[in-house]
């Protein structure tokens, strides 16, 4: 099962660096959950109609009002780096 | 060999709401960095984000404009990417169930109509802006942006030339300025253009391979950069070689491109339908009834300029550039009953003036109905033409009517004969000497004696009345 599954790749898309061991487990978590939902193809679904949402409910839209924004200073509270009022990234030049 | 390009485009257009899609930031231009950001739209852990219902009117009144199919039921997905202009790491988009499908405009070059498809239309968030400009490793992120409602129309392969691009893409604003959905200013980046180039040898059908050029924000730089890529691919098969599928960077300044360095999956977003957002369902009446909220579209409104109304093309065409001027006309126009004067005064005079002020069609201070009264005044000789040009001028500093305008500053004509005369016969009065020289036969004397009486008047009288008050009043004296 581990080797059908494309964990770098997985990895590249997600711009995670991973070590060796961390993607033996990782591999070994995602063929278990895997194999979990792979249940779910037991289950007989006859002809129920595709589930686009699981609540059911439809149309939950607020209205077009500005109800204002944080202090620039709290919103860069979460920042590790900050520069001219901006979080600072690593560059990433496509 | 020659080759032939196919084209497809993609362009993003920013909603006019007042705020972003899915929080109560507000939606602006400009400011200090991070200023219009929340736990919602910095993406905080435990954060619900809400539907802004505006930004889904906008995004249907857009399909509408675009003679679009509206879907009775629409969803959101969430579309995986990594970059760090999205802090939430993914982006809330829609995917195989988008508000609308199908669509098209007619453009028209050179006489000739040509109809482009539209594939689709959905509604997303955009992303922040990062600087990248004077910092060696690292960027700047400002997340303001992030979270503004963002249409995204996506063409058919069915543009064939740089001049069809710029056709369609000024075509597809216009419409959408009249559709009330956003301000469409590409300068600044609430109009984005991505365009899908390949070419095929002439004669043939295939596509060929096609590359991606992203965020263009200017007709220009739309048109300088399909040709370019034209000729560059052209080019690279020429010599033999194959055109690679990738997203190109368009440098403006240099009027080339350049690939950018991605990586072969950065295509693979693992879309999933959206957990946090409920799906939106509508019935046909509520479509039909945004649809008859829409205003009339410019194509419409050309048809009826040139048709009825008697204006030619490049005028029509001109005041439909904008819809403030388009309405202020066609008030104007219904006013007056003078459709060709009325489009007169706003192409030569108003345009000219909005140009030296530095003003924009919008703040023009007067409305369609002062400028029809203007032109009725006209019309029935209660004003010049050249005092209408100075009552214009007056409109735009004071907030008066032209009728008060004119008499307030004695611009109205004086339409009595007997008006005249009492000023005529004045001027003879303070031009003895020149009347004498008159009488005495001197004949040139007259074109003195007639230039002071116009002057007197300035305008306020037809000088054909002037001129017969004034040979009858030296008549008389010669008597
Ligand atoms: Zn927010």
């Amino acid at each position: 099962m581990t080797e059908k599954i494309p964990l770098q790749y997985i990895a590249d898309l997600s711009c995670l660096a991973l070590e060796e061991d961390e993607k033996k487990a990782l591999a070994a978590d995602m063929a278990d959950i895997i194999a979990l939902m792979d249940t779910i193809k037991d289950i007989d679904v006859g002809d129920a109609p595709i589930t686009e949402h699981i609540s059911g409910v439809r149309n939950i839209m607020r209205d077009d009002a500005v109800s204002g924004s944080m202090a620039a200073e709290k919103v860069l509270s979460n920042a590790s780096v900050r520069l001219e009022g901006c979080f600072v990234v690593p560059k990433l030049m496509e | 060999m020659p080759y032939l390009p196919t084209i497809g485009l993609e362009i993003h257009v920013e909603l006019s709401t007042g705020s972003k899609l899915f929080c109560g930031c507000p939606v602006s231009f400009g400011g200090e960095p991070n200023s219009r950001c929340c736990p919602v739209c910095t993406s905080v852990p435990g954060t619900l984000p809400v539907l802004n219902r505006a930004a889904v009117q906008y995004a249907i009144k857009a399909g509408l404009a675009l003679n679009c199919e509206i879907g009775l039921f629409s969803k959101f997905d969430r579309k995986n990417y990594f970059y760090p202009d999205l802090p939430k790491a993914y982006q809330i988009s829609q995917f195989d169930l988008p508000f609308c499908l199908d669509g098209y405009v007619d453009i028209e070059l050179n006489g000739e109509q040509k109809r482009i498809r539209i594939e689709r239309i959905h509604l997303e968030e955009d992303a922040g802006k990062l600087v990248h400009d004077g910092l060696d490793k690292y960027s700047l992120a400002d997340y303001n942006r992030c979270g503004v409602p963002l249409i995204e129309i996506v063409t058919k392969p069915d543009i064939a030339s740089a001049q069809e691009a710029k056709a369609f893409v000024e075509k597809v604003r216009l419409c959408l300025l009249y559709a009330g959905v956003s301000d469409c200013k590409m300068e600044e980046g609430s109009m984005r253009v991505d365009v899908n180039t390949s070419v095929r040898p002439v004669g043939t059908d295939e596509l060929g391979t096609r590359t991606e050029m992203k965020n263009l924000n200017s007709i220009r730089s739309i048109v300088r950069c399909i040709e370019s890529e034209t000729a560059r691919q052209a080019s690279v098969l020429d010599s033999g070689g194959r055109v690679v599928q990738e997203t190109r960077r368009w440098d403006d300044n240099k009027g080339e491109s350049r690939a950018m360095r991605s990586k072969e999956n950065a295509h693979d977003y693992r879309y999933f339908p959206e957990p946090d957002i409920i799906p939106a369902e509508f019935t046909q009446e509520q479509i039909e009834a945004l649809r008859a909220s829409l205003p009339k579209m410019p194509h419409e409104r050309y048809l009826e300029y040139t048709g009825k109304m008697g204006l030619p093309g490049s005028d029509a065409n001109q005041i439909l550039e904008s819809v403030a001027l388009a309405d202020i006309f066609e008030d104007a126009a219904a006013i007056s009953a003078n459709p060709r004067t009325s489009a007169s005064l706003i192409i030569v005079e108003i345009l000219r003036r909005l140009n030296d002020m530095g003003l924009s069609p919008e703040q023009i201070p007067f409305d369609g109905a002062a400028l029809g009264k203007l032109v009725k005044m006209m019309d029935e000789r209660q004003i010049t033409a050249n005092n209408a040009k100075k009552v214009l001028t007056l409109m735009f500093e004071t907030k008066d009517s032209p009728d008060k305008i004119a008499k307030d500053n004695g611009f109205a004509v004086i339409s009595d004969v007997a008006g005249i005369k009492s000023v005529v016969s004045d001027i003879l009065k303070q031009n003895e000497k020149a009347v004498g020289e008159y009488l005495a036969g001197n004949a040139k004397t007259f074109g003195f004696l007639m230039g002071q009486c116009v002057g007197a008047l300035s305008g306020r009288a037809d000088p054909q009345v002037v001129r017969a008050v004034l040979q009858e009043l030296l008549q008389k004296g010669q008597d």
